[in-house]
């Protein structure tokens, strides 16, 4: 059998996932990333049903895998949504 | 090229709009082989193409129009309906309306000779003579404007059904399919005017008290269906086909276009899954003592 580790991408890690999330989040609200609280629900940030599309679609492109527009609706913090997101959810 | 060469080479009017129209090529990349280019019909082991054919024969059944003299179909886009009902439903005489020169052109090349199309607006359209059935599939969403009133809404869909009930022949019933608006207040203005601006301009969504409203008294209403999860999936599917062939539709239209197109048909595939939008299949019949004041 061929070794198949050499195409095997890098695991999306809980960590990893987080740090994008807040680099994210940043962006979006214009605030320093040392602020962006990640156990607080994103409302808190004024993040609306649009961006919440926009993150989910985003997510999608850097996950590389199909994701649920409700994502943002039962994980509402980046906390919950990274932990679900690295352990395969959808 | 770019268009500045192309002029200086006297490039043909042809040249420049295969250049700055989207196209039909770019729809053939990523819709179904008949361009059907509204929400599909899927039952149980349906793909793609198979849920658009199920899809024009249940306009075809609810309009009544199968086997009849004459049908009218709003909004034909490429003429896959008026195809399907003179060739699978024996229906005589189909007439389709569209904007769009393209594709008015593409039906006049591509149609059986019992099909007409007409490059006018339905308010527009003297018929030779009434027809049998209407069906209106994806246009119904551009019959109204963001900086209308609700009352204006209301009343330019009601000028539509007088104008179908005009059309008609006594008993005759319409198949209508839209976009509407579901789980959203109706005092929030549109947050992401992408959509509006970009994707299609100068159109707003009804809901379906706006429907009831402005066809009351002058149709009633028989059926309808709410298959919001259906376009979910079809704009899901559309989204995947163009990001097969990514490098092509790049090649045809350029990087903004595509990008444009995927950030649409992703967002309203989940905007479909939510319920923030609908999606309406009315099967309407017209009233024949209707007071049409």
């Amino acid at each position: 059998m061929p070794d198949s580790k050499a195409t095997i991408a890098q695991p999306h890690t809980e960590d990893a996932i987080r740090d994008w999330l807040v680099a994210y989040i940043a962006k979006k609200t214009n605030t320093p990333a040392d602020d962006i609280d990640t156990d607080v629900t994103f409302d808190r940030y004024g993040l609306d049903s649009a961006v919440a599309i926009a993150l989910t679609g985003d997510l999608e492109d850097h996950l590389g895998r199909r994701l649920s527009p409700t994502l943002p609706y039962n994980y509402t913090s980046i906390d919950a949504m990274a932990a679900h997101l690295a352990a395969g959810g959808s | 090229m770019s268009s500045t060469e192309a002029i200086a080479a006297g490039a043909s009017a042809e040249a420049i709009q295969h250049h700055y129209d989207v196209g039909n090529a770019f729809y053939r990349l990523w819709l179904d082989p008949r361009l059907l280019y509204s929400c599909a019909l899927y039952e149980e082991g349906d793909d793609l193409e198979r849920a658009q054919v199920r899809k024009l024969d249940y306009h075809i059944r609810e309009s009544g129009a199968a086997g009849k003299d004459r049908v009218l179909d709003i909004g034909c886009g490429w003429g896959a309906l008026l195809n399907r009902m003179v060739s699978a439903h024996g229906v005589r005489e189909a007439v389709g309306l569209t904007l769009s020169q393209e594709q008015a052109d593409y039906v006049r090349a591509t149609a059986r000779p019992e099909v007409e199309v007409r490059l006018e607006p339905w308010q527009e359209h003297k018929p030779e003579a009434p027809y049998d059935a209407i069906v209106s599939v994806g246009a119904f969403e551009h019959f109204a404007d963001l900086e209308q009133t609700p009352e204006e809404k209301i009343e330019g869909y009601r000028h539509f059904f007088r104008t179908c009930h005009r059309f008609l022949k006594p008993g005759g019933k319409i198949s209508l399919q839209t976009m509407a608006y579901g789980d959203m207040p109706r005092d929030r203005k549109h947050s992401d005017l992408f959509i509006a601006e970009e994707i299609f301009p100068e159109s707003d969504l009804p809901r379906l008290a706006d429907i009831a409203l402005a066809s009351e008294g002058i149709f009633q209403i028989e059926l309808v269906h709410n298959h919001n999860q259906m376009y979910a999936r079809s704009m899901r599917e559309w989204f995947d086909n163009l990001r097969a062939k990514r490098d092509e539709a790049v090649a045809l239209v350029g990087e903004d276009i595509v990008k444009r197109y995927e950030r649409y048909l992703r967002t309203f595939s989940y905007s479909f899954e939510l319920g923030a939008f609908l999606l309406y299949r009315i099967t309407l019949r017209r009233l024949d003592r209707a007071q049409l004041t």
